[in-house]
């Protein structure tokens, strides 16, 4: 009988909800009506265009579609994309998930303060900025050569700058801050007595981990991975200052069709296809994530 | 020494992060054309070239104005939102919210390519409006989070003694939530000032000859030309940011920020 009261009050407050709360939306959800949604519709009917018809015609094709997904030479660029994010994503993962626990368990406010304001710090920082501090510190005479010499572990300068290896380690730090704020987040919630309860029962470090704390931290793996891998397989101003033209990969070719070959039809399609697969992605995510805290609230 | 071990660990980790920002310091006060992480002279030559290079500098200014008209209005619609969004349930709420969050999932190369195709639709393309219209839909997403997460740790009965005590709902919002909500004000101000001033990726498209923002000047300048010029503007970009991450932190504090 209460429930069913609580019920029914919780819905007369949606009612006199939505006509508070929709005045207050309107200018919001107009604007991005205007620019955001029409421009991706505006995108998408250009992708049914041929190339060279003005996109204003109305013969409509499906031709640019079937060019980029029966060209073998573009199932290599996705190929690169996909192994790029996928490196770069699991580099961010071994590296961010110790400096995440330690955060997590730092105790006093005005440490975390700095450490967390430290990982802020890039984040407000340009892109352009950090990448081309990586062309400085990744070049023949750069910092990092300078070091593997000095250190005897190769006899000449690497080749750093322009490589696939170049654009994995400059992507990496561009994106560990997002994976270590998601990992945090999650890794806080987990209670510092289930591990010391794991270890009284004599597991050591190892066990601890892989037992206790990691499945515990898997939504927090789950998002910051599906993150950086989104934002990795999108991100087009670091491969093309560290990684060059070697480096094709999808942003770099929808760059590339649309700004020198102008061909905005065929760019358009890449992109929408781009654009569905990142959503699908999304989606899916967000359906572990909801059925493994069902599952968790459960148990 | 386990903790020793990780104090270790997590301070490479630091140093990784923060090692493409820091070297740009160095490298800025070269006096050889030549990039180089220790340079042999010092000179604050570079820095000269920055001021005496006009395409830069214009660039900076229109930065600037666009930064501080993107993110006002941003801010004063994210706010209205925010508070759409806040304490009311009606059905659709979540879908709303994933909606006006969606600008930040999109990767800014699509959302830069549609802009370009409606913009020159639409012939508004290489103006400041479009500039503008194209910096508030990737800055709203930041505005409206920030200023949800303080609304929603904000106590509620504040407002509705104030409304059962006869204040109307407008002065109940300007005499009771705007003073509680300063400091998530101050927080989203600064998201979307510095991210619209960042801004790279979308505007690449929207920009011109006659009309460039810095970061795209940037870019520019560094597929051309390789002298520690951009490494300049780095350490001025990087003053910049540390002081309104200075101030934000002094006025806000990041203890419980994740």
């Amino acid at each position: 009988m209460r429930a069913i009261e609580v019920r029914s009050a919780a819905w007369q407050d949606g009612s006199d909800g939505i006509a508070r709360s929709v005045p207050l939306l309107c200018p919001a959800l107009l604007l991005m009506a205007v620019f955001f949604v029409a421009p991706i519709m505006t995108m998408l009917l250009a992708s049914l265009h041929r190339a060279q018809s003005g996109l204003t015609g109305s013969d409509l094709t499906l031709a640019n579609y079937v060019r980029f997904l029966s060209d073998f030479v573009y199932y290599r660029v996705v190929w690169r994309t996909l192994q790029l994010g996928l490196t770069v994503t699991l580099c961010c993962l071994v590296l961010g998930f110790p400096l995440a626990y330690s955060l997590a368990r730092t105790r006093g406010s005005a440490r975390r303060g700095l450490a967390v304001m430290l990982l802020l710090f890039p984040l407000m920082t340009s892109v352009v900025v950090r990448s081309y501090g990586w062309t400085i510190l990744l070049g023949e005479t750069g910092l990092v050569n300078a070091m593997l010499t000095g250190l005897g572990l190769t006899a000449g300068p690497v080749r750093l700058l322009y490589t696939d290896t170049g654009t994995v380690i400059a992507l990496v730090e561009v994106l560990l801050p997002f994976m270590v704020l998601s990992l945090m987040a999650v890794i806080q919630t987990v209670h510092r007595n289930l591990e010391e309860a794991a270890r009284s029962l004599g597991a050591g470090v190892g066990r601890v981990f892989l037992d206790v704390v990691l499945p515990l931290s898997m939504p927090g793996v789950a998002a910051g991975s599906v993150l950086v891998f989104i934002l990795a397989i999108g991100a087009f101003v670091t491969p093309a200052l560290i990684g060059g033209a070697r480096t094709l990969v999808i942003p770099m070719l929808v760059y590339q069709q649309a700004m020198v070959v102008v061909d905005w039809p065929f760019a358009a399609a890449i992109s929408f296809i781009f654009l569905i697969f990142v959503l699908l992605l999304v989606r899916l995510t967000a359906h572990f994530l909801e059925s493994h805290r069902r599952w968790r609230g459960a148990r | 020494m386990t903790r020793l071990a990780s104090r270790a660990v997590c301070a490479l980790i630091y140093l990784f992060i923060l090692a493409p920002i820091l070297i740009t310091i160095p490298a800025s006060f070269s006096d050889s054309p030549f990039i180089a992480a220790l340079p042999h002279g010092l000179s604050l030559r570079w820095y000269a070239n920055f001021f005496a290079t006009p395409e830069l500098t214009r660039s900076l200014v229109l930065s600037l104005r666009l930064a501080a008209c993107a993110g006002t209005i941003a801010l004063v619609l994210g706010m209205l939102a925010a508070l759409g969004l806040s304490r009311t349930l009606f059905p659709g709420r979540t879908m709303i919210r994933v909606f006006i969050m969606s600008p930040m999932i999109i990767p800014g190369l699509i959302l830069g390519l549609a802009m370009l195709m409606f913009f020159t639709r639409t012939h508004l393309a290489e103006s400041f409006v479009s500039l503008v219209i194209a910096h508030v839909v990737v800055t709203l997403p930041y505005a409206v989070r920030t200023l949800s997460a303080s609304l929603d740790t904000m106590d509620d009965t504040l407002t509705e003694a104030a409304i059962s005590l006869g204040a109307t709902r407008f002065a109940a919002f300007r005499t009771i939530t705007m003073p509680l909500l300063k400091a998530g004000l101050l927080a989203s101000a600064i998201f979307t000032f510095v991210t619209s001033l960042d801004e790279l990726v979308v505007t690449l498209f929207l920009t011109g000859p006659r009309l460039t923002t810095l970061p795209v000047e940037m870019y520019n300048y560094i597929e051309f030309t390789s002298d520690p010029t951009i490494a300049a503007i780095s350490v001025l970009l990087i003053a910049l940011t540390s002081a309104i991450v200075l101030l934000a932190e002094r006025t806000i504090g990041f203890g419980d920020f994740t």
